[in-house]
């Protein structure tokens, strides 16, 4: 297994002494080469799972181990390391740095491990390609839409292909056609390079890019959706049905 | 290509953003240098006409100086990083490790302080010349200072400032090594501004009554009491322990009921006004976010408050002592005046100088004018072997140790001066000591004082005793000494031909008579001699430092009135024409002029020190608007959902801001306001103002700080507009993080 999540909580305090938590016990495992989206409400802890799992906030209680490794034992250095090596992420809006180029943002990426050459750079064209923004490669990013600065972003955290992607709401600001050409360079990257893909999304069209779908309510793992080799269609469909019923019982 | 390249690359495009902290840099540097030349520019050149005491006082101003500016700077600092908040997090998310995140942060610190450094130096370079041509010429100092390029100056400058930026670097480094820092993920939980204790409101309010009460009440007291204990002799030693309690007891309680104002009053008054039966949406949204952040910040903002006040505070208690000063210049000095001419060739321009004076003061209706002419010796007197001195006397640069400089005077000549100012002034006759008939070798000391200033103690602690031993060398000199010359003194000491002679009698003047006026002297002692000792002091020998000067020549003038004639002498000695060359007019004019210069400087070392606490506080404050600008983000996406207008929305955050930027100041004008009553109070102990009031410098010192307040206003205003054009570009396009 890539990653094993197991009885992850998560409780945040405030500063009146009241809790919230977040996360209460979520356990799951992800296969490598994997393509799960995480569904649920608004306020079911669906982005806060996604930031345990990438080591950017510390679990209350739980663990979760990527490539056979405690993420929260490991010294911050390694954390680090792990990050930029094995870990891509997405997030909800594009934060790429004002000051550098398209290509340079993207770039940024690789230099943070090492320094970079023209196969780098080829490397960025070929992404830059991939998602359709080549041709935005010297623009900065005040230039672009917001779109386009999302796929810049998506760009960015496929560059050095990681083992394993962790998107939250990467497509939330692209229109139909940019959302579709997103999806479809995460299935690929999934497919050619055996990626692990974990996304958070409101969207059942973009959760039915997935081989399966968890969906959390109130912070623990409601339910399963999987994907038996059926089309995207009827995957979709399942999954709108699966949502409907999660309504209804809640109702 | 590294990572560091192209986040150098990325600072140089965006030069803008990391401008303020190079600037706010450049100027910290700027102040320091200028302050540390002036400071050195005064010993060399004019510490002698200003007696050490600018000197001392540019010392603590190049103390609170440093301070400001690092406090600037790491403001500054603060500001950049918070900026680069966004940044710095999306590096961390992509891995940057713990020594890159601290490489980046203390190389972008270095690098940008070294371009403040460079600038700020290069700056103060080429604009010392006009700052202290500007200085000598607003203060109308009598020399006009040269500027040199001095390299301890400019080492010690470089070496301060680059240790502040490596510093400042390496704690910021750190503190992100160790934490990372918040923004792509935010979450806050909803603020709420507690409920005020009205205890708490009640007692921030008697508080600070109490200490405004104290301020105007007893401060002036002490200060009154203090007054009369020197004038009267009495030990000052109660009124100062009532002020020494004083003040922090005044310091307490103003910032503890600024804090409890803040913390409990202002969210009271708020809660108190939602409860009317119209409330407006300013109200319910900017009411309670400004109370929220009121009461988080209520300790900052009075210390803060207490902070700027102290410049005002600071200031007053500082003028009102300069002024204190300038009142026993004045007051002290009985109806003497003197003409000397320490150079033998000048003795009839002297003589002449001293008619003419006297013919003009008995035209102004100040006569008649008696003049009684007597000669001293400028030398220097040291204990012998075996002899303990009572009293360690400071050590000067140039005096070998235990060595006092003293004025030696013919013991008849003495008493025969004595006598004449017994005739003017009989109060003094108990207070002028007697000196009986000297043998050869014999030697009385008189130490001069004054009966108003004398914290050190000096006139109540014998230094020699009858008995002892001492030498006496003779050291005439024609000019003041400056630069060389004093490091040339020092070896002629060593050559100089000696006397030496038995203490008889020792005893204190509690005023000034004569001495004042030649400043290479830090305090007066008279050694009287019988008349061959004085002689053989007289003769020019080979040895000394300038042979080819003689003795001093005092002519002294009496006349009744003095205080009357005060303007009118200066302005005589003061018209070119009047005193030439070798020839001093002292000490009254040059005494007075010197503490109304040095009040003046004060003042105006006062105005630039207010100037930097409030660019300071511009910094504080920009940094306070934009760590708050994140959180509103959230409300402006809130109003927004509920319909606000946009333009609604934006005058709300305007209005905040303004709001939260006076009002550490409108505490401040009040604390000024009583310090400012309190001065007027303290001041009302005597009349001093009659003879030259100080308004130009006030009105400088006003103007300066009335200027820079709105050079502070227009940046936060500038930065308020473009921090809310951020906010509500944020708030349109971003999506609520779960």
């Amino acid at each position: 297994m890539l990653v094993e999540v197991s009885g992850l909580q998560k409780i945040y305090g405030t500063a009146h002494g009241a809790t919230s938590v977040a996360l209460r016990g979520v356990s799951f495992e992800l296969a490598a080469g994997s393509f799960v989206a995480v569904m649920g409400p608004s306020g079911s802890g669906k982005s806060t799972l996604l930031q345990v799992i990438a080591g950017l906030i510390e679990p209350t209680a739980g663990r979760v181990v990527i490539e056979g490794r405690v993420i929260h034992d490991l010294p911050e250095a390694e954390r680090a390391a792990l990050r930029r090596r094995r870990l891509g992420l997405v997030f909800q809006e594009p934060h790429l740095l004002d000051g550098l180029t398209v290509e340079e943002n993207v770039l940024l990426t690789l230099a943070i491990d090492r320094p970079v050459g023209p196969a780098e750079r080829e490397r960025v064209a070929n992404v830059l390609r991939q998602l359709g923004i080549l041709d935005l490669a010297k623009r900065f990013p005040a230039e672009l839409s917001g779109g386009q600065q999302q796929r810049v972003a998506i760009a960015r955290a496929l560059v050095h292909r990681p083992a394993l992607i962790l998107a939250d709401e990467p497509t939330g600001n692209l229109d139909t056609v940019s959302s579709a050409r997103v999806l479809e360079a995460f299935v690929e990257l999934k497919q050619c390079q055996g990626a692990t893909l974990l996304l958070v999304t409101h969207d059942p069209l973009v959760a039915s890019y997935a081989d399966r779908v968890l969906v959390l309510v109130d912070g623990q793992l409601y339910s399963e959706i999987w994907r038996n080799g059926e089309r995207r269609e009827l995957f979709y469909q399942r999954i709108v049905a699966s949502l409907g019923a999660l309504e209804g019982a809640y109702q | 290509m590294s990572w560091r390249r192209l986040w150098f690359r990325r600072a140089l495009r965006r030069w803008r953003i990391v401008s303020g902290y190079v600037v706010a840099f450049a100027t910290a540097v700027l102040l320091f240098y200028f302050f540390e030349t002036v400071g050195r520019s005064f010993q060399q050149d004019i510490s002698g006409y200003f007696g050490g005491f600018l000197v001392g006082v540019l010392r603590v101003f190049q103390g609170i100086v440093l301070l400001s500016a690092c406090w600037m700077v790491v403001f500054f600092h603060q500001l950049v990083l918070e900026r680069e908040r966004p940044a710095l997090g999306l590096l961390w998310t992509l891995g940057l490790s713990p020594t890159g995140r601290l490489f980046l942060v203390l190389s972008e610190s270095l690098f940008l302080g070294i371009w403040g450094l460079v600038i700020g130096l290069a700056a103060g370079v080429i604009l010392e010349p006009a700052f202290l041509l500007a200085m000598t010429v607003a203060l109308d100092l009598p020399t006009r200072l040269p500027y040199r390029p001095n390299t301890n100056a400019i080492l010690l400058t470089v070496g301060i400032f680059l240790a502040l930026a490596l510093l400042e670097g390496l704690v910021n480094g750190i503190r992100l090594m160790r934490r990372w820092p918040r923004l792509l993920f935010v979450r806050r939980e909803p603020r709420h501004p507690g409920r005020p204790s009205l205890v708490a409101s009640v007692a921030g309010v008697a508080l600070m009554a109490a200490a405004y009460l104290l301020a105007v009440t007893v401060h002036p007291w002490a200060f009154e009491q203090q007054a009369r204990a020197f004038a009267e002799g009495r030990s000052p030693l109660p009124s100062q322990l009532v002020w020494l309690v004083l003040v922090p007891v005044l310091l307490l309680l103003t910032l503890v009921g600024s804090w409890l104002i803040l913390r409990e009053s202002f969210r009271g008054a708020v809660a108190v006004a939602r409860r009317t039966p119209v409330v407006s949406a300013r109200l319910l949204v900017s009411g309670s976010e400004i109370a929220w952040r009121v009461r988080e910040h209520a300790l900052g903002t009075a210390v803060l408050a207490g902070l700027l006040a102290f410049a005002a505070l600071g200031g007053t208690a500082l003028a009102t002592a300069q002024l204190q000063f300038l009142r026993s210049a004045i007051e002290d000095q009985p109806s003497i005046i003197e003409i000397r001419a320490t150079d033998p060739s000048s003795t009839a321009t002297a003589r002449e100088t001293a008619r003419q004076l006297a013919a003009f003061l008995e035209r102004e209706g100040f006569g008649p004018v008696e003049a009684y002419e007597f000669e001293v010796v400028p030398g220097f007197v040291r204990p012998v072997a075996g002899t303990e001195p009572v009293l360690e006397r400071p050590p000067t640069a140039w005096l070998p140790p235990g060595a006092v400089p003293a004025l030696i005077v013919e013991r008849d000549a003495y008493e025969e001066l004595r006598r004449t100012i017994v005739r003017f002034h009989p109060e003094l006759d108990a207070l002028l000591p007697s000196v009986p008939p000297l043998a050869p070798d014999q030697a009385f000391l008189v130490l001069q004082g004054t009966n108003r200033w004398d914290p050190s103690g000096l006139l109540d602690a014998p230094w020699l005793v009858a008995g002892d031993r001492v030498e006496l060398v003779a050291l005439p000199m024609r000019q003041l000494l400056t630069g060389e010359a004093v490091s040339e003194l020092a070896q002629a000491i060593d050559r100089a031909p000696q006397q030496q002679a038995l203490i008889t009698g020792y005893d204190t003047y509690r005023g000034l008579i004569v001495s004042r006026g030649f400043g290479i002297f830090p305090f007066s002692l008279v050694i009287v001699v019988d008349s061959e000792t004085f002689a053989a002091l007289q003769r020019p020998r080979d040895g000394m430092l300038d042979p080819g000067a003689g003795s001093l020549l005092v002519t002294s003038l009496f006349y009744d009135d003095w205080q009357a004639s005060a303007s009118k002498l200066e302005d005589w000695v003061h018209t070119p024409g009047n005193v030439e060359g070798d020839v001093t007019v002292s000490p009254l004019p040059t005494i007075y002029r010197q503490e109304r210069q040095n009040t003046a400087a004060l003042l105006f070392l006062l105005g630039a020190v207010a100037v930097l606490f409030l660019v300071a506080y511009g910094a504080t404050m920009s940094f306070r608007i934009l760590e708050a600008s994140w959180d509103d983000v959230r409300r402006a996406r809130l109003l927004l959902r509920l319909g606000a207008a946009p333009a609604l929305v934006r005058s709300l955050f305007r209005w905040e801001i303004v709001f939260l930027f006076l009002a550490p100041l409108g505490l401040a004008a009040l604390h000024s306001l009583v310090a400012v009553v309190d001065w007027g109070r303290t001041m009302a102990v005597g009349t001093v103002l009659r003879f030259h009031p100080l308004w130009t410098p006030l009105i400088v010192w006003t103007s300066i700080l009335a200027l820079s307040l709105v050079v502070v206003g227009c940046w936060i205003t500038a930065l308020g507009q473009s921090t809310v054009r951020e906010v509500m570009r944020r708030a349109a396009s971003e999506r609520e993080p779960e």
